[in-house]
């Protein structure tokens, strides 16, 4: 009565990664459109968007978008700038980009929720720019 | 810092196969290492079957049922408990004056063979359950703390501080002292009432008799996990029959969001490629119906934690 081995090469892969060791970045897109932006995430293999735009910058439409293309939407915070981001959040963060392909989603020149969770985990932030066409209406 | 996460460091942690043995009450912030297990603790395992995997394969089945499907009657033997005593005593690795359940290690990688032969019924299971520190599946052996809310109380408090721990991806707790489904079911009704925990109730049309119990637990991004038990008696399911009780946690929701917001085993990250994962999947479904047939095919299903019988109260 021995477990059944599983047959090689088609499980227990080397290469097989549990864990995430990089994350992606993208700058504020603000007035660009929600739906294209998280389907083209979508399409980049993320599942997980860290929402770190402060004030208005968020919309309801995103959370909405996010989960009609089967990714989740997390809002950090309105106070979650770095200095005042608690270290709970950037772990949790940490935590969750280990487990999820994940995008931080941040203001233009604010770098310091992402220090804060590579202090965490030391991911290799892979900087994504979106393009925002014209805008019919 | 999450400094055991990263990836390189958690293998060589792995490969040593520690095993953890936490003070009563203690959730392992103050955890210390030994070999073995101390008694009147509750023994925290996350190795492998590894060096005794030989002398449990020697295990003889001992226990058969007989399930007809698609009017096709067929016959399975599964290890019991007093099976693998025998072949741990026959081995060496138990004397003849002590039991199985005063020893949690042993527990331990019996309820994991148990698992990884195949008995449950899942593909899946068996694969994950015979890679656990490749795949993250932590192991509680329970002391017995002598009441059902007692038991309820440990749980709860190991599951709020190991749940969100980033290598462990199920997390079980096995309880050698009991040894029938009405306290397990019991000790679910507890869980259940608790901050964070929720149980359903539901009705098997098989028999007016079985009460199924559902079991969740709250987890991240608001997802609710489904807790699988395993155990002895006759009204469990032919698949959740196993040589201790057992509660089984998926601790993490799926990689990509999901409506529905449950998350089960099946959403555990495992290492094998598509067309692997797709013919586990085909074997999965037959061994499930040929295992449960049409009479435990309700209770058998990971929505439900567990049954209890009305008339007899197990």
């Amino acid at each position: 009565m021995q477990p059944k081995p599983a047959p090689k090469g088609q499980a227990g892969d080397p290469r097989w990664k549990r864990f995430n060791d990089e994350v992606f970045s993208l700058r504020a897109c603000t007035g660009a459109a929600t739906d294209p932006l998280v389907s083209q995430l979508a399409a980049e293999g993320v599942e997980l968007i860290v929402d770190a735009r402060r004030d208005g910058a968020r919309t309801p439409a995103m959370e909405a978008d996010c989960e009609g293309a089967g990714v989740y939407y997390v809002p950090a915070p309105d106070d979650a700038s770095g200095r005042v981001l608690s270290s709970e959040a950037a772990e949790r963060y940490a935590k969750l980009a280990m487990r999820h392909k994940t995008c931080f989603v941040v203001d233009d020149g604010d770098d310091e929720l992402l220090s804060l969770v590579s202090e965490q985990v030391p991911f290799t932030t892979v900087p994504l720019s979106y393009e925002v066409g014209p805008v019919d209406v | 810092m999450i400094a055991s996460v990263r990836p390189a460091e958690r293998r060589n942690v792995a490969k040593c196969g520690v095993i953890v043995v936490c003070a009563p009450g203690d959730a392992g912030a103050h955890a210390t290492f030994s070999p073995m297990a101390v008694a009147g603790q509750d023994y925290r395992w996350n190795g492998e079957i590894g060096p005794l995997g030989e002398a449990l394969g020697s295990v003889r089945p001992g226990a058969t049922y007989s399930v007809t499907h698609g009017g096709i009657s067929r016959a399975f033997t599964v290890a019991g408990r007093g099976d693998y005593e025998a072949a741990l005593r026959d081995c060496g690795a138990l004397s003849s004056d002590s039991s199985l359940g005063d020893h949690p290690e042993l527990v331990a990688v019996v309820q994991a063979h148990w698992h990884a032969s195949g008995s449950n019924g899942c593909r899946f299971a068996m694969y994950l359950s015979e890679h656990r520190e490749r795949f993250g599946w932590e192991t509680w052996v329970m002391r017995d703390r002598g009441t059902v809310q007692a038991a309820a109380s440990a749980i709860a408090a190991l599951t709020n501080s190991r749940i969100d721990e980033v290598e462990v991806d199920v997390l079980s707790f096995v309880l050698p002292h009991v040894t029938s489904s009405s306290v397990l079911g019991e000790i679910v009704q507890c869980l259940g009432t608790r901050d964070g925990w929720r149980v359903a109730e539901g009705g098997d049309a098989t028999d007016k008799d079985i009460d199924l119990l559902g079991l969740t637990v709250g987890i991240e991004l608001g997802f609710w996990s489904e807790v699988l038990g395993f155990g002895q008696g006759e009204p469990l399911a032919h698949t959740r029959r196993a040589p201790f009780t057992e509660l089984a946690i998926r601790t993490k929701p799926p990689r990509g969001a999901r409506s529905s917001k449950r998350a089960f085993m099946a959403d555990v990250p495992l290492d094998a490629d598509s067309a692997t994962m797709g013919r586990w999947k085909k074997e999965t479904k037959q061994s499930r119906s040929q295992r449960l047939g049409d009479v435990h095919d309700a209770r058998g299903k990971a929505k439900w934690t567990t049954v209890v019988q009305r008339s007899t109260g197990g």
